[in-house]
């Protein structure tokens, strides 16, 4: 069985312009121990699927239809406080912005012990500091962070972006979650950060076997963390496989075009190909597939019908090119 | 090279104080601390090229940028623009010759200003320069329609444009007074995928029919890939290779150079080898090669001395030990 299933899930907001149609019948699902990149750019819904997830979602959001099963239990038919128990030690959600994640009060070393005394409780151990101690520079070597004993007494303003992530990260560790997800954990760091914070990532899934949603506007990004890749594009799933098919026989017609423009290291590709026009507005998305304005293969039934998902091969793709 | 130069440096440095040094401080006979930003740079800029510079943030590639447009006045060291010393101008000349060098800054969303409208944005340079009435209107009707701006947006105001739209306004603006020389800097790193292609395009077909110079500031060496005939790599100040940007990437001279191209993710790349540690303290700058702490192939030359830039075979240029006589 699946670690998390989500089935036709549709999210909108309320906001003082109308409903913004954020996230349009997605379903994707990810195994125990396996690693699920899902690309987009802003306004993708990406973020939003995050906070679903986790169940963050700002008060104007409301879940239209679908079901969010983690663990063999809906999580949106939890109460508040059931769902409590869920988050840290269940789920474990890094940020995106490294200096606003942690609080600035307080040392990393008290949020890091807080964290533990949670999962201790929720075990039924009794807390000891100093064995907690332990097991939290343990951890913080885990995560190859120079001096951890110096570390721990430090304040966030003291550390670097990068040893923050790291904190996050170990803190995740500490709670031992069966779902980690991480959005754009990354984007706000440099590339030799970057990178050793993605591979630290996939050494520890091998290590501890953790299950990782990883979101990301990074196509490049998401083909190094993910065993499989999700793309979203304007609230509507497109195409979903493992990271080989996708990335060398991608199907649907955006996701050819988002790996067309990324400019490459390896290759000379000679003008970059563009996709013309912009993101539609969510407002008033288009009808039919929310891609069809910008794309090079759209016909009369491309503006009429929303396309449903079929099989191609070891793909899931969203498009009327596929199927039927 | 044969190639015409446009912009030259000559040992430019520009330090920063890293904290306030007032009268108490100096009563109190604390040393003020100051930090390196931009630490003896030599640099040839090529006539109708872009020259990219990569690196990491505090690696002083911005200030760089902004001392050859004259946004900051050097320390020490010399600013070459056509053999004019940019460096010493003042007053008028210096307000004349700012006409030729433009920037278009990182981040669309606070470089332009949210009350004014598109129109009065772009054309501002101008006006200031006593263009006005119809003559102005008709420029910066040219200017839109030069850059993919729909004229229906002419009235709008900043914050109704998506994020390419305010990125090509500040692509008018820049070149609107006719440069030679134009610094562009992260253009697109806040842009989506989709919209950073449309602009770096943009940004081409621009170079080619004004015949502009560009300096492209960059952290994405794939970036740097598509754009620069010239590639410079820089780091905590330091310039650490030079040269062609194709010749670079094929054969990266410079363990930092490698560890960056080694550090991106690409599409199809299953393994990065990023190197150990982060990018070092600048008050307090490692004495030899500073990217010694984080190399692999460190002897202990790199520890007490600088390594100098040298050149090591046609056009390109290292900074580092393995390749200088000890």
């Amino acid at each position: 069985m699946a670690l998390l299933e989500i089935n036709n899930l549709s999210i909108v907001y309320r906001t003082p312009f109308g409903i913004v149609k954020a996230l349009d019948d997605v379903s994707l699902s990810l195994d125990k121990g396996e690693s699920l990149a899902v690309v987009g750019e802003s306004g993708s819904g990406k973020s939003t699927l995050a906070l679903a997830i986790t169940r963050l979602l700002p008060p104007n959001a409301r879940y239209v239809s679908g079901s969010i099963i983690f663990d063999g239990i809906d999580i949106l038919r939890l109460s508040e406080s059931e769902f409590r128990k869920i988050r840290g030690t269940g789920i474990f959600m890094v940020f995106q912005e490294p200096f606003t994640s942690l609080n600035p009060v307080y040392k990393v070393k008290d949020q890091l012990l807080e964290a533990l005394r949670i999962r201790y409780e929720r075990e039924g151990v009794v807390f000891d500091e100093s064995k907690a101690i332990n097991e939290i520079i343990s951890v913080l070597r885990d995560v190859r962070m120079p001096d951890p004993e110096l570390i721990i007494e430090r304040y966030p303003h003291q550390l670097s972006g990068g040893q923050i992530q790291r904190v996050m990260i170990a803190m995740g560790l500490l709670m031992r979650p069966k779902l980690y997800i991480a959005d754009e954990p990354t984007s706000a760091l440099d590339v030799t950060v970057q990178a050793q914070l993605l591979k630290l990532l996939k050494d520890l899934k091998r290590e501890y076997g953790i299950s990782i949603l990883f979101i990301t506007h990074d196509i490049a990004v998401a083909s190094v963390i993910g065993d499989r890749i999700a793309v979203l594009y304007a609230g509507q799933l497109m195409e979903l496989g493992d990271t080989k098919s996708v990335i060398y026989d991608p199907r649907h017609p955006y996701t050819k075009a988002l790996l067309n423009s990324v400019p490459r290291i390896s290759k000379y590709e000679g003008k970059l190909p563009i996709i013309g026009g912009s993101v539609p507005n969510l407002l008033n998305p288009p009808s039919g597939c929310r891609f069809y304005p910008r794309c090079p293969y759209a016909t009369d039934v491309c503006k009429k019908v929303v396309p449903k998902m079929v099989k191609v091969n070891n793909t899931y793709v969203r498009c009327h090119l596929y199927g039927q | 090279m044969a190639n015409d130069v446009l912009i030259r440096t000559e040992n430019l440095t520009k330090v920063f104080l890293a904290k306030n040094y007032g009268i108490i401080n100096r009563i109190l006979g604390e040393k003020p601390l100051y930090i390196k930003a931009v630490d003896d740079v030599t640099i040839e800029i090529i006539k109708g090229k872009t020259t990219a510079i990569v690196g990491e943030s505090g690696s002083g590639k911005t200030t760089l940028g902004r001392l050859l447009v004259t946004l900051e006045k050097p320390t020490s060291g010399r600013i070459y623009f056509r053999n004019v010393d940019i460096a010493k101008l003042k007053g008028g000349d210096l307000y004349n010759i700012r006409t030729k060098l433009q920037m278009v800054f990182q981040d669309p969303y606070s470089s332009l200003n949210p009350v004014m409208r598109v129109k009065d944005i772009i054309g501002e340079p101008l006006k200031n320069r006593g263009v006005k009435g119809k003559a102005l209107e008709e420029a910066v009707a040219r200017i839109m329609e030069e850059v993919g701006l729909d004229s229906s947006l002419a009235d709008r105001r900043p914050t109704e444009l998506s994020g390419g739209q305010k990125q090509r306004v500040a692509i008018a603006r820049a070149i609107i007074t006719n440069p030679e020389f134009v610094v562009l800097d992260e253009p697109t790193s806040a842009l989506d995928a989709s919209t950073q292609a449309q602009v770096l395009n943009l940004l081409i077909e621009l170079q080619v029919r004004h015949e502009l110079t560009y300096l492209l500031i960059t952290h994405n060496i794939a970036v740097a890939r598509y754009m620069g005939d010239y590639t410079m790599i820089m780091y905590m100040g330091k310039i650490f290779e030079v040269g062609e940007t194709n010749a670079i990437l094929k054969e990266p001279q410079h363990p930092y150079t490698q560890a960056l191209i080694d550090s991106l993710p690409d599409v199809g790349k299953t393994e990065l080898k990023p190197p150990s540690g982060e990018v070092g303290s600048l008050v307090n700058p490692p004495k030899g090669c500073r990217f010694y702490p984080r190399c692999p192939f460190r002897m202990d030359i790199c520890r007490e001395k600088e390594p100098p830039l040298i050149e090591i075979k046609d056009g390109i240029k290292v900074a580092c030990w393995l390749y200088a006589k000890h």
